[in-house]
């Protein structure tokens, strides 16, 4: 935009580096990464949001991380919610307390505590998951250098 | 759920009514988070929006950074967008159109607002993402 003071702010289908993902069992939604951010001053944020089509388990192994991180799951229909439109078990801390989701969820994650596997175990209607946690970059205890 | 650790971490959508208060087209999802929730200092919460609505009117800022989300609603294609929405930023009120998929990122002190959903051609999503435990707008002192 012309002259424009703010559109420096304006992040229009924010999607990263990188190949979107070849499995059909996920979508890439939009994502704030650090790369993204950096012309803005950068943020200590970064979050994503990944489309959810079939049934499958995240490649994500049991891991923490040592700031706050939020984990969210969106039904992608308003009608029916807060149901997700599927079913997840995510495994809570390093005893794998599962946890089953079927409704519209956030799930916040204070530092250390680890998290994973996630499966998505049913999907009759997709959703979207995604992750917010509160660095500029995506790092854990099962890759540190993100 | 009985001798859960972790389940306190977990805030669940739960099937309720139609608040009185709700707007018509805006589908709200009364998730969000607790004052004081595992110590965590950001919290997120999403609406869906099906037809225009004027949604904020005034302008404001926060002392926190914020993140506006915009995205269809169908998850295999988030950037299949049918949507035009005004926002302005600074207190000049610059206006800006978004009409694709979007995230506006506000650092602290950026003025912002109104947020007008004008068009709605398709439903979308619409997610805020704060780094604060509470939501606080200061007005802008006219």
């Amino acid at each position: 935009m012309a002259k424009s003071k703010y559109g420096k702010y304006i992040l229009k289908e924010p999607r990263g580096q990188g190949a979107p993902p070849r499995r059909t069992t996920q979508a890439s939604g939009i994502t704030l990464t650090a790369e993204l951010s950096s012309g803005i001053g950068g943020f200590d944020c970064n979050f994503n949001f990944v489309g959810i089509l079939a049934p499958h388990v995240l490649g994500d192994p049991p891991h923490k991380h040592d700031c706050d991180e939020l984990l969210f799951f969106i039904p992608s229909d308003p009608e029916n919610a807060p149901d997700l439109g599927g079913e997840v078990e995510v495994a809570l801390g390093e005893e794998w307390e599962k946890q089953v989701i079927t409704t519209a969820a956030i799930i916040c994650l204070p530092k250390g505590v680890q998290h994973a596997p996630i499966y998505m175990k049913k999907v009759n209607k997709p959703f979207y998951f995604g992750h917010c946690l509160l660095a500029s970059k995506y790092t854990s205890s099962a890759s540190p250098q993100g | 759920m009985a001798g859960s650790k972790y389940g306190k971490y977990i805030l669940k959508g739960t099937r309720r009514k139609k608040s009185r208060s709700e707007t018509k087209g805006v589908t709200t999802v009364a998730l969000e988070g607790l004052k004081d929730w595992g110590g965590i200092q950001h919290r997120m919460n999403w609406r869906y929006i099906s037809q225009p609505v004027l949604m904020v009117e005034e302008s404001h800022s926060h002392d926190f950074d914020e993140f506006l989300c915009f995205l269809g609603l169908d998850p295999s294609n988030a950037l299949n967008f049918g949507a035009e929405i005004e926002l302005s930023l600074g207190k000049e009120k610059e206006k800006h159109i978004i009409d694709a998929a979007t995230i506006i990122c506000i650092p602290k002190g950026l003025v912002h607002g109104p947020l007008n959903f004008k068009k709605i051609g398709k439903p979308i999503l619409f997610c805020n993402i704060y780094l604060s435990p509470e939501y606080v707008r200061k007005p802008i002192s006219k």
